[in-house]
This record gives C-alpha cells, structure tokens and sequence, in this order.
C-alpha cells in the first residue's frame, strides 16, 4: 500500500508538471461546475436562510427538518432524478443541459442548496438576540436589523458556502450521469478517478485524488488565514512580508 | 395545542415504525421456514450425489467411507469441500445477463450441478479485469480481447486458454441514417464515410466509449484499418465523443445526443444493444452488422498456479467452470441465450463450428485469424486455441480429435442464429431460433 501512495504522489507531481493541457482542462472544469453550482445555490439559499433564520412561523420545524435531511441527499440519486429530467422524454429535455458542463453546475446547485441553507439559518439563529434588541431600540427598522445580523454571522456564511464548493468539488453521482464523462467536455476530477480505477491504473488514479485534495484544502487554508487576519487586529501589521505592500 | 400536535406526531411515527417492524420480522420468520431443510440428507437416499443444501457442510474427505469403485451406486462419497470461484469478465459480457443475471444464464446451471463452488463474477473493463486476474484476485478471466489475452498467456499469468462463443459488433445510429452508411458491406468505407461528413455535417456524431474495454480496443482497430489516428481523432470533440465508460451508458449517451445535438452513431456489442433497445430505452437502428471486421470472439483462460503470485487460485473449480462452459449443456445454454427475453440468440457457441459438427469453413477461417494464436505466442489463424506451452493440467479440454476435427472439412449443414440477417431493420424475428436451427447470410469480403 505504501509503494502505491509514493507512486501516487509521484504521479501526481508528473501530472501537474507534464503541461498536458487535458489535466488542467480538468482541473478548471471541477472548479467551474463547483463554483458556479455554489453561486446559483447562494442566489436562491441565502434568502431561504434568512427568512428561516430570522423570522418565526408555524411549521418551520418542518422545513428545517427537510433541508437537514437534504444535507446528506445521495448524489446518485438526485443524479437519476436529474437525468430523468433532463432527458429528451424528461420535462426540461427541451433545455438540453443534458451531458453538458452547466447541467452538472445546475445538478450541483440543487445538491448544495441544504448545505447553504442549513448551515447558514443555524447561523443566524443564534445570533445575538441582544444585538436584535439593540439595533431595534436604536430605531433600526426591520430589514436594517436583519442587515446587521447578517453581516454579524457573514463569517458563518462564507464556512457554510466553502463547505457547499467542498460537497460540489468532491462528488461523484451528478457529474458522472448528468455529465458523461465526455472526455475534453464534461470530464472533472471525480469521474477522471473512477475513469482511472476501471482502467485499473490505480497510481493515476490516486494522483487525481491528491490534486483534488490539494485544491480543497488550499481553499480551506486561505479561508482560515484570511478568518485570522481579519480577527487579529495586529496580526496584519506583524506580518512583516505584507508591510512593504502598504499594510497600515 | 402545540403539545397535542408534538404529541400526535411522535405516535403516529411509533406505530408506523413498530408497523414497519413487524412486517420485517412476518417476512423474515417465513423465509426462514421456507429454507429449512426438511431432513438430514444422507449421500445414499437421493440418487443424485448432491445433498440439498446446508449452510455449512463439513465432511472432510477423508473421514468417510467410501464405496467400492466397483458398484453400480453412482454416489461419489467424498463430498468436495465449499469453495468460491471468482471469475473476472468484461462489463459488456456482464451486462448482457448471461453470466448471472438473465433468464438462462450460466450461473444458476452451473451451481445446481456443482453446489459446492459459489461462483462469482467481477465486471470490469477488459483491462481491469485482466490486472485483478494477473493480482490473484480473481481465478480466471472471461474476456472478449485476443490481443490483451495473448499479453495475458505470454506474461505467464494465464494457462488454457478456450474460445468459448462468438458474436459480431454492430453499427448502430440514428434511424434517419445522416451519414447514409446502412447496409455498407465494407466497414473501412463506412467510417471514412462518417468522418467526412462530420467534418461539414454538425449532425453527424460519434460516440465511443475509450475505456480499455475489449470492445475500445476492438474499435480503435477499426479505425486503425480505415487509415484513422485514434487517439487525434478523441480530439475532435465537436462530433467524436468518448465517455470513457461501459456500453450501456454510452449508449444512452448515443441515444441522447449532447446538449441539443442529434443521436449518433456507435459500435456496441449485439447483447448490450438488444439490452437496451428491446425494452424502448434506446431508439437507435442497426446500421452495419455480421462482418470479418465485427467479429467479435469470447474466451475464457485460467489464472496459472504455477505462478509465484497465483499459487493460491482454485483451480480446481476454475477448470471445473471452464469444462462446464465448453460441454454440451453450457454450448447450449450459451446459444439459447437471448431467445426468451430478445426472440434471438445473442451469442453463437465455438464448440460446435470447432470441432466440426457445424461446418463453416468462411466463418471457422475469420475467427482463426482473429484469434487463435501459435506458440510465439501471436495471433495466426494457423495456430490454435491455446499454444501447448500454455496447457496445464488440462486433462481433455484439448482433445486432439478436437483439433483435428478443426481442420477437417465437414459437410454438414450450416446453423447459424437467425439473426445474422442483411436487413437491417429487422431485429426481432418470427421465429425464436436455438443454436441448431436457422439460416445465415453473412456479409462477406
């Protein structure tokens, strides 16, 4: 097993460096479909987080229930649902997003929509109440107090739409029925591994997994390194390497 | 009122979950019932050697006596001990059904007759089949690649080699035919035809599956013979698409078509295809069939024990499978295949045409250049199933009259399946043919 994960990482390394335009072609189309699944996702969870988040309503135990259950939806499974759509027999055949890279972001979109939902309404949730009662008693109307929890719990937010990007980046059902797998069109870095572990190129195919999990957690570095700096408030001037740049 | 509904609710989710309970548990006290056996079977009372099954039979060999060879009691005492035969084959073989899944198929023959090895299937792509096979983790191949099975014998990984049945390819595309290549006796003259029209034609598209399968294989070789780079043309992803994936699944993808894009053509395996077009979810119409150039021939080849890493296969059972494939029962169960669910066979057995009790010198001939292979070992049609280098332990699966009788010419009459027919529209036929009945046309070159 070690021989193989050295292989891996050999592979890996060989890959990136080959300049083969295919392996980069890949690499951008994971992210594309990931990023803009997670951008549709925000434009339509966002608002659902919020109204769940903040207001009171008879049954919205069972709306956050449902979307707490949709978390761990099986990708196969919203996959068929989408192929079935999506075919020429199905419903939205007409929009031919069948084996294409925006029927898989659209797929993705559906698939992170509870992720960004769930995460971000808990969020919200227990923000502050003090904070509420302020801004209330400082004559905030409704929305500009919503505004203010909001941008209170943005840090929340952007963790729970990183971890919908993650959910996107990394899953396998959607892009494999909704996309293909059509090499130099709808190929991404999930169905290149499963393409490789058939193939039986196990060191090939263990080389695509590390360079999908260098890009997540690069991600996952930044993010928290621009979460730290942000909340050390002399952390961006005792950082040496940034003060030539005009850090004040 | 909150509390009622909080309350109301719980119960109604106890008394569906305990409902739910208790069906499983009724089910599963009736299964158990069922699949009691009745008494304790002694090897004397049924007339079969074979016992009803028990899970755990435990007779060691040794231990129990055995009759005089000499009586006529065809009981064999000894009863061999359980074991598990793995058996790696390509997804394209699999998914037609004939291994495990359809009506008919191998499986459930052979362990009713041989209870006492369970026998399992691994489907992969050819090549991937062939790397669990050369790991030990399975104990035989059936695959359909003579190529990767010469590689496979000359690695030292493989020993009795046995071509099992035959079948041909397909072209199949949509039904309005845009490149106009149906009934195109020449498949060379066929593919130039598509590429050219692609190149002008956006409704012209190409769907290969470029996944290490036999059938890739077998494909890029078609495209090698009409003058074609296979891995330039992959880059022309505006009409040639490969989904690196099984035959199935391409074929949908073929029968959908990309974003609007119209269906297009592909090469499949007959089984695959009439898989998927018997039952309406696929509406592609076969355009080129029963060719040399389609051929497409299925072998099975044991795991060598003599190999350092393979020491641990069972061979035993694998022969044991192999010598049930090429008998009597399974050439027939081979060829019978298909005719209940597709009303045509999907798979001719070899046995016959080899050994010379169906006689059909044109077609024996194409198959031998295909793949039989000398002792080099590479493919020649002058060669044999198996060079002799590679033969272990193989008691009489190569009978020399077998060979000889592969070289005599026999008069008898030709049998073929029905469905290796010129026309192309018509698939399914009046009369459900077997193996031993039916007429052939073959496209000749």
């Amino acid at each position: 097993m070690a021989d193989i994960i050295v292989q891996a990482f050999q592979q890996a390394i060989n890959l990136i460096t080959s300049g083969n335009p295919e392996i980069y072609a890949t690499v951008y189309r994971t992210i594309y479909v990931a990023g803009l699944g997670t951008l549709l996702a925000c434009v339509w969870s966002i608002p659902i987080a919020v109204v769940l988040g903040l207001y009171n309503f008879r049954g919205k135990w069972v709306i956050k229930g449902f979307f707490n259950a949709l978390i761990g939806i099986p990708t196969v499974a919203l996959g068929l649902l989408l192929y079935l759509l999506l075919s020429r027999q199905g419903e939205f055949g007409s929009f031919h997003l069948l084996y294409t890279l925006n029927g898989i972001a659209i797929g993705q979109a559906i698939l992170v929509t509870p992720i960004i939902v769930s995460f971000t309404s808990s969020a919200l949730g227990t923000a502050d109440t003090q904070l509420r009662d302020l801004a209330k008693t400082l004559g905030a109307s409704g929305f500009r107090t919503n505004l203010t929890l909001i941008r209170e719990t943005i840090w929340s937010m952007v963790l729970s739409v990183t971890a919908g990007f993650n959910r996107g980046f990394g899953e396998l059902g959607i892009a494999t029925i909704v996309g293909g797998n059509l090499l130099g069109e709808t190929r991404v870095l999930t169905t290149s591994i499963a393409l490789e572990i058939n193939f039986g190129s196990f060191d090939i195919a263990m080389a695509y997994a590390i360079i999908l999990m260098a890009i997540v957690i690069a991600l996952a570095l930044t993010i928290s390194l621009i979460e730290r700096v942000r909340q050390e408030d002399g952390l961006w001037n005792k950082m040496s390497f940034w003060r030539g740049l005009g850090g004040s | 009122m909150k509390t009622v509904t909080k309350i109301v609710t719980v119960v109604l989710i106890v008394i569906i979950l305990a409902g739910i309970g208790a069906y499983a548990a009724y089910t599963y006290m009736q299964n158990t019932q069922n699949t009691q056996p009745s008494s304790t079977p002694t090897p004397s009372a049924s007339p079969s050697p074979i016992p009803t099954a028990s899970p755990s039979p435990s007779p060691s060999p040794t231990s129990s006596t055995s009759p005089s060879p000499t009586t006529a009691n065809p009981t064999p005492s000894p009863l061999p001990r359980p074991s598990t035969l793995t058996v790696a084959t390509t997804t394209s073989l699999h998914d037609t059904g004939l291994e495990d899944q359809g009506i008919g198929n191998l499986r459930t023959a052979f362990m009713a007759k041989y209870p006492w090895i369970t026998l399992n299937y691994v489907a992969l792509g050819t090549g991937a089949a062939i790397q669990a096979a050369q790991r030990g983790d399975a104990d035989m191949i059936l695959v359909h690649s003579p190529s990767q099975e010469v590689s496979f014998l000359s690695g030292g990984y493989g020993v009795d080699r046995k071509i099992i049945a035959y079948n041909f390819f397909v072209i199949v595309g949509p039904a309005n035919d845009p490149a106009g290549i149906s009934g195109l006796t020449n498949v060379s003259q066929a593919l130039i035809q598509i590429y050219n029209a692609a190149q002008t034609n956006s409704q012209i598209q190409w769907f290969t599956r470029n996944d290490g399968s036999g059938t890739a294989t077998a494909e890029s070789n078609l495209w090698k013979a009409a003058g074609y780079n296979y891995t330039l043309l992959l880059q022309q992803t505006s009409w040639f698409h490969a989904s690196g994936q099984g035959m199935g699944q391409t074929l949908l993808i073929a029968n959908n078509g990309i974003g609007g894009g119209a269906a297009g053509y592909i090469l499949s395996d007959m089984g695959t295809y009439l898989a998927y077009y018997t039952p309406g979810n696929i509406q592609l119409k076969i355009q080129i069939q029963a060719q040399k150039a389609l051929l497409n021939v299925y072998s099975a080849i044991i795991d060598n024990p003599q190999s350092a890493a393979l020491t641990g296969i069972n061979f035993n059972a694998a022969m044991t499978f192999v010598n049930f494939l090429v008998s009597d029962e399974g050439q027939q169960l081979i060829g019978n295949y298909g005719v209940t669910s597709y009303n045509q066979s999907l798979f001719t057995p070899f046995v016959p045409l080899a050994s010379g009790t169906v006689s059909n010198d044109t077609l024996l001939g194409w198959i031998k250049s295909y793949a039989y292979m000398n002792s080099t070992p590479a493919i020649s049609a002058s060669g044999t199933e198996c060079p002799s280098q590679y033969r272990y332990n193989a008691g009489d699966l190569y009978s020399p009259s077998y060979d000889a009788l592969a070289n005599m010419n026999l008069s008898a009459s030709i049998s073929l399946p029905n469905y290796y027919s010129t026309d192309s529209q018509q698939l399914t036929l009046a009369q459900p043919s077997t193996y031993s009945q039916g007429n052939v046309k073959l496209n000749k070159e």
